[in-house]
């Protein structure tokens, strides 16, 4: 295993370009909540880490699109008056990140995308934000969607010298609402979902965020429940919290409560 | 690399896949943090890097590199204990200790910030350390009564 520990972006993005060359897949470290531990339980196949804990991503602009780089926690989310005022959907959501005060000061929005588990808080709120990606490379910086870079659980579109190193979120001040249904204090969520104006977006129903559209506010469970039985088998996401059956019942509840919440900050 | 452990200046050379609270333990002979479930749940190899209240299995101990590390044994000592030591022995928050670490730093960071916390703010604060011996509810009169103190 060889360690990377960049000093600036330039620094991972050489050490990544070496290291795909060489036909490895490297691992970058953005917060360490995630991919630290699976490596030390041989999940992860590290043979090649890039750490990026001492680049100076850590930075978070307010202004019309809040732009967030790839070190900042959920914490610097949380003390931000302007992401309080501006995005209080990222706001709500990254106060109910659970692991106490030192997973949120860890944590990161960009290793949550990263590492694309559905059962993420993270992901339906970056999607229903229509959050943007910066993907870059030692050849060049591409943005995308990042309903666009999730590809299944675990799985996302970045090339092996590819990193995110920061999101570009819109400003999304009013009618927004996050409902997560867990079990414990200390548990993953099953099911998440994000109400923002005419859609809600699920989490924790099927490999990646399900974004589905709200004709009428009235016909929100009725729109849920459609889009979860049209869902190819395949495709619904599943895991020691509860069976496929279980959040299918109960999403239509969650995702009403979120747009009921929408609809109360309006 | 070099670094800074409860005042000492240290240098030492971790291998790549090394965590912090490894190095910590193992090759600086700190049991202030410990090792419980190396997956960021349990929150006993808490400690203070650079100020930040972290779970230190998560830590590559490379990023560590010319950081202050700060553990429990820094807090206050036996016969001058820190005020947050002294509220969860007044109230028995503890039994067997193994969850102090992370009891005690997330609490000693919750009122840095918030000098008067409501007792969900105390919950959410000490949600990320498990304790063995069930002493939450001292635990949280405890950060109670450090408030009050302050």
């Amino acid at each position: 295993m060889t360690t990377t520990f960049a000093r600036s972006l330039d620094e991972a993005l050489t050490a990544l370009a070496e290291s795909a060359a060489a036909g490895a897949k490297p691992v970058v470290v953005s917060g360490g909540t995630l991919c630290v531990p699976a490596m030390v339980r041989g999940e992860l196949d590290a043979a090649d880490v890039v750490d990026l804990g001492r680049t100076g991503l850590n930075t978070l602009a307010v202004g019309s699109v809040i732009e967030l780089g790839a070190l900042v926690s959920y914490q610097q989310v949380i003390s931000s008056p302007r992401v309080r005022a501006e995005l209080p959907l990222l706001h709500r959501m990254a106060s109910g990140i659970t692991g106490g005060i030192q997973i949120r000061n860890q944590g990161t929005l960009v290793g949550a995308l990263c590492a694309a588990r559905p059962q993420s808080d993270a992901l339906a709120v970056l999607v229903a934000l229509q959050a943007e990606a910066v993907v870059v490379s030692a050849s060049g910086t591409r943005t995308a969607p990042v309903a666009d870079l999730l590809v299944s659980p675990g799985t996302t579109h970045l090339a092996a010298d590819e990193l995110v190193a920061g999101l570009r979120i819109p400003a999304c001040l009013h009618g927004t609402g996050y409902v997560k249904l867990k079990f414990a204090e200390s548990s993953w969520p099953v099911v998440t979902a994000a109400a923002v104006q005419d859609r809600v977006v699920l989490g924790g129903v099927a490999g990646t965020p399900q974004v589905v559209p709200l004709p009428s506010r009235r016909e929100v469970r009725a729109a849920v429940v459609d889009h979860l039985d049209a869902l190819p088998t395949e495709h619904r996401w599943a895991d020691l919290r509860a069976p496929w059956a279980y959040r299918r019942r109960v999403a239509p509840e969650i995702a009403a409560r979120a747009v009921e919440l929408a609809e109360e900050a309006r | 690399m070099r670094l800074q452990v409860d005042g000492a200046h240290v240098q030492i050379d971790p291998d790549p896949e090394d965590t912090l609270v490894d190095v910590l333990r193992d090759e600086l002979g700190s049991t202030a943090v410990r090792v419980g479930c190396r997956n960021g749940d349990c929150g006993t190899c808490t400690a203070l890097v650079d100020g930040q209240c972290v779970k230190t299995c998560l830590v590559l101990a490379g990023r560590a590199e010319g950081a202050r590390v700060e553990t429990l044994a820094s807090l206050g000592t036996e016969t001058n204990p820190h005020p947050v030591q002294e509220a969860f022995l007044a109230e028995y928050a503890f039994q067997c200790g193994f969850c102090l670490p992370g009891m005690i730093l997330s609490a000693v960071t919750l009122l840095a910030d918030t000098p008067s916390p409501s007792d969900a703010e105390i919950r959410n604060a000490l949600s990320g350390n498990l304790c063995r011996c069930t002493g939450y509810v001292n635990a949280v009169r405890a950060v109670r009564r450090a408030a009050a103190a302050r």
